[in-house]
């Protein structure tokens, strides 16, 4: 799959109707969607692959990773937003995509409403997210992770470049020696004036692609649960 | 919501122990024949709750007796039975309803084949 002919796909995908500051709402620009995507398929994390998005909005990232082959009837977007998640459910009908959405607060809720599946000791192969950036609620973002990191054994997440001393330095997201958390992608996040109190056109912030994986999934258990 | 989402989802508030498995009372259901990819079925089948599955064919009207009660290792070698999950687990969609938890009662709505899990501040606490 081609950049561009991602990029352009992602175009496709409507973004919040009002979008709200409580909850960070901005749209992953197609741009650096596709980058991230790409990024992720690199690391062979995919294709074939059940992958979840925490905080999905309007279904962007998962509507990339469909078209780049991951497993789309076992993939789940989750959002707290009944209004995102509608017009992430458009977004399904328009470009014929086959992944399942959920209403559901992981901030406030302890994970997913989620039984384990025992067997396989995951509920997904991968999470690929860009949840809020903590600027309003601090340390939302690590609590994302966390959460995350509790269904999938990988995970992908955008945080702002400023935070990542102090995301590294807390211990992977919180999670101690049972994570081990890199950066692998330096981006930049297109952010067009999208609340009131935006003063300039559109801003550009760095972002860093994170890939957090877990070492061993039975020590993590109670690190990830709290 | 497929049933195979229906399969992982329980009603995780505080006091409640299961929370599992959701009964579905359905308004409105949709059924897309697919192509069933056998393999990957089978590869499945060890991650499927067995007691779920059922309670949900029983809640649709569908066959819940071609479902066993639990997972044994020769299943995979049923192909009318796989096609029989494969059916129930992907084909058939609840687009409106709700899930009721078998414990507490509390009702879940379902719209637009999206369920709403969340919870209030009072079932966090």
């Amino acid at each position: 799959m081609k950049l561009r002919h991602l990029e352009s796909f992602l175009s496709q995908v409507d973004g919040f109707e009002a979008p709200k500051w409580g909850l960070e709402q901005y749209l992953t620009p197609p741009h650096l969607a596709a980058r991230v995507l790409h990024c992720v398929a690199s690391y062979d994390d995919l294709e074939g692959c059940a992958v979840a998005d925490l905080g999905c909005g309007t279904g962007m990232l998962l509507a990339g990773a469909a078209l780049m082959d991951c497993d789309e009837a076992l993939s789940v977007g989750v959002d707290a937003d009944p209004d995102a998640l509608s017009t992430a459910r458009g977004n399904l009908d328009k470009l014929e995509l086959n992944f399942s959405l959920l209403q559901a607060d992981i901030v406030v809720n302890n994970g997913l409403p989620f039984r384990r599946v025992i067997s396989e000791g995951s509920n997904f192969d991968t999470v690929i997210m860009n949840p809020p950036f903590g600027t309003k609620n601090q340390g939302v973002d690590m609590l994302f992770v966390r959460r995350a990191l509790a269904f999938a054994p990988i995970v992908y997440s955008l945080h702002k470049t400023s935070t990542r001393d102090f995301l590294m330095g807390c211990g992977a997201a919180g999670c101690g020696k049972h994570v081990q958390a890199e950066v692998i992608a330096n981006m930049q996040f297109e952010i067009p004036a999208t609340y009131s109190f935006h003063k300039q056109k559109s801003v550009n912030i760095d972002v860093d692609l994170f890939r957090f994986s877990r070492r061993n999934s039975e020590d993590m258990e109670e690190a990830i649960t709290g | 919501m497929r049933l195979l989402s229906h399969n992982v989802l329980r009603n995780t508030a505080k006091g409640v122990v299961d929370g599992y498995p959701l009964k579905i009372e359905a308004a409105e259901i949709d059924v897309r024949d697919t192509e069933p990819d056998l393999t990957f079925i089978r590869h499945l089948l060890p991650t499927i709750s067995f007691s779920g599955l059922r309670s949900a064919a029983e809640d649709l009207g569908l066959d819940a007796a071609a479902f066993p009660a639990s997972y044994s290792t020769t299943l995979g070698e049923d192909e009318a039975f796989l096609r029989a999950l494969h059916k129930a687990l992907f084909d058939v969609r609840v687009l409106e309803g709700s899930l009721v938890c078998p414990e507490s009662g509390r009702r879940f709505s379902i719209r637009g084949g999206i369920p709403d899990m969340m919870l209030t501040d009072e079932e966090l606490s």
